[in-house]
């Protein structure tokens, strides 16, 4: 059995469960690893467990002059794990580490929604002329297998439309404000304590994060050639108590609904009434999408849109595609 | 200075068009309740719903003072009788009377009134189907009172083709958002399609958050 190595770029939450991950998988060798001062690199393997701990002591992974950019251009590795934050605007620097991880004949894999929604066919393109790799399955609704579901699961048929809980954050307020009746301040509050929503969580609650999720979904699996400027955006920030009871009344839920219709070119984020019979109206941080096609008629994914393991989840699915598919 | 806890507010009769202001009368707790616009602090629900007309083909034993057990519930509930018609020579069946009624109420009292025509011995063996089959509720938020509601309800409203048969808002206080939730019926889907267009430009321009319904029931 051939060992593949792996250069690890980002060492927050994905990258440390990543980490586990491949830890327990003999399959895989983390040869490299940045964060985003420093960076440490063995042939041999790296022993990421002492990594950590000095990142955690010094706040550096290793040395500054392995910085990341440096570790994709020279370093050897077969696969480049791409765990950095998201940019919504240039995708950078994620978006120059995979053009150069890819050029040089490296496989990339990413959970990065910046690059993929801003340069997909690129990349797709880059990687194809290179023979190598480039997935992606992390960055929309973390451990779900929606890319793939679609691709490989539901292949020939034609999608005639998509719609979804792609935002964990924006559930988990709507859900509470409904449960407990908190206003949707409190509920931001607890979601915010609770480490379910980011320090600055505009991008969660006025639909952004979902709508480039909904961009990559159409570029990449429905043939479309669309951006963020294309999805019709509304958030949720101005909701009330009384819209979730007045829903309640009849039998809804108010959630945040990512709809896509392909052939109308129609892409839209916005709160939207839905029975609570409808298997989207799922709960807490729960991602769901359900795809309707021409064959298989309507097809619902649920499950964990987030999490340290459950995106690496996602990750390990993806390098073993790539191992399974390419020699090296 | 009142706190109105729970009012609600209903249009009268056959009225057309304007049924609600907020300058009319206000039901409080099903009292009459004349209020100032600068007296409301909050109001927790005000509904309407808008009077449907229904036609009934009722069953009476041809019997003395059977018409009145017909009539008498109806007058009770509120309902305005519109038409009346009592053939002496039809009859059914059984021998029974048959009398031909259309009424206009709020579509939800209807199960009440046909309750208590039972209860008084008359069989109801038709309802006039509802001509507005096409059903969408939307939730409203935003300064729903102070940007004219009437002009809202109005401007949706076409006579037999859509209209907004409910309304149901919740005022938190005199200068915040408030929720509403509307119910719109049309004749078929086209004439649906034209007044959510409708809406969705009224939205627009008085700043209202729309939040509209997905799917069925799946
Ligand atoms: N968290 C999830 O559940 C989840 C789910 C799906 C997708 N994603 C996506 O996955 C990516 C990683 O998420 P995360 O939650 O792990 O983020 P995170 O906890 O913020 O970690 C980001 C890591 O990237 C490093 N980094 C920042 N800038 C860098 C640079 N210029 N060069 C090299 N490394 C750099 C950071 O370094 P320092 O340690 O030095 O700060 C940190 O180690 C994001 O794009 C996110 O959108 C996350």
């Amino acid at each position: 059995m051939k060992t593949w190595n792996v250069a690890l770029i980002g060492l927050g939450s994905v990258g440390r469960g990543v980490a586990e991950v491949l830890a327990g998988d003999g399959r895989f060798r983390i040869v490299a690893a940045a964060d985003s001062k420093s960076g440490v690199i063995d042939p041999a393997g790296l022993n990421i467990e002492e990594v950590l701990a000095k990142k955690k002591k010094t706040g550096r992974c290793g040395d500054t002059a392995w910085p990341a950019a440096r570790i994709a251009a020279e370093a050897e590795y077969d696969i480049l794990v791409e765990v950095t934050p998201t940019n919504a605007d240039t995708g950078e620097p994620a978006l120059s580490i995979i053009k150069t991880a890819i050029k040089r004949g490296k496989h990339v894999v990413t959970s990065n929604k910046g690059p993929v929604s801003l340069a997909s066919s690129e990349l797709l393109r880059l990687a194809e002329e290179n023979n190598v790799g480039f997935l992606f399955e992390g960055t929309v609704a973390g451990a779900v297998p929606i890319l793939r579901g679609i691709k490989y699961g539901l292949a020939g048929n034609k999608i005639k439309a998509l719609y979804g809980v792609l935002n964990g954050t924006c559930n988990y307020i709507l859900t509470r404000m409904e449960e407990e009746g908190l206003t949707y301040v409190q509920a931001l509050a607890e979601a915010r304590d609770l480490g379910y929503a980011e320090a600055d969580p505009t991008y969660d609650i006025n639909g952004t994060d979902a709508a480039i999720k909904l961009v990559i979904l159409a570029n990449t699996m429905l043939g479309m050639d669309v951006t963020l400027a294309d999805v019709k955006r509304t958030g949720i920030s101005d909701l009330t108590v009384d819209a979730l009871l007045m829903a309640e009344e009849t039998g809804h839920s108010i959630r945040l609904i990512a709809t896509l219709y392909p052939e109308k070119n129609l892409l839209e984020v916005s709160p939207r009434l839905i029975s609570k019979t409808n298997p989207l109206v799922v709960a807490g941080t729960l991602n769901a999408v359900t795809v309707e096609t021409e064959y298989a008629g309507a097809i619902t994914f649920i499950g964990r849109g987030a999490g340290s393991v459950e995106t690496a989840s996602a990750i390990l699915a993806d390098l073993l595609f790539i191992t399974d598919k390419y020699d090296r | 200075m009142p706190d109105i806890i729970s009012a609600y507010c209903e249009n009268n009769g056959e009225e057309e068009g304007v049924y609600l202001s907020i300058q009319r009368t206000i039901y409080a707790y099903g009292n009459p309740y004349p209020f100032q616009k600068e007296e409301i602090i909050r109001i927790r629900g005000i509904r309407l719903q808008k009077n449907v007309r229904t036609s009934l083909r009722l069953e009476l034993k041809d019997k003395p003072g059977q018409l009145l057990a017909a009539i008498e519930p109806i007058s009770k509930s509120g309902a305005n009788i519109i038409t009346i018609s009592h053939q002496r020579d039809t009859k059914s069946v059984n021998g029974a009377l048959i009398v031909d009624i259309v009424i206009s109420l709020p579509e939800t009292r209807l199960a009440e009134l046909m309750d208590a025509l039972r209860a008084n011995g008359v069989a109801i063996v038709r309802i006039g189907t509802e001509h507005l089959t096409c059903t969408k509720t939307f939730i409203l938020i935003g300064h729903i009172l102070h940007t004219d509601l009437t002009d809202t309800v109005n401007r949706i409203d076409k006579k037999n083709i859509a209209e907004v048969t409910e309304l149901d808002i919740v005022m938190p206080g005199m200068e915040e958002p408030s929720t509403a939730k509307l119910t719109i019926k049309a004749v078929s889907e086209p004439e649906m399609t034209q007044a959510v267009l409708t809406l969705k430009e009224i939205a627009v321009e008085k700043h209202l958050l729309i939040i509209n319904q997905i799917g069925g029931g799946l």
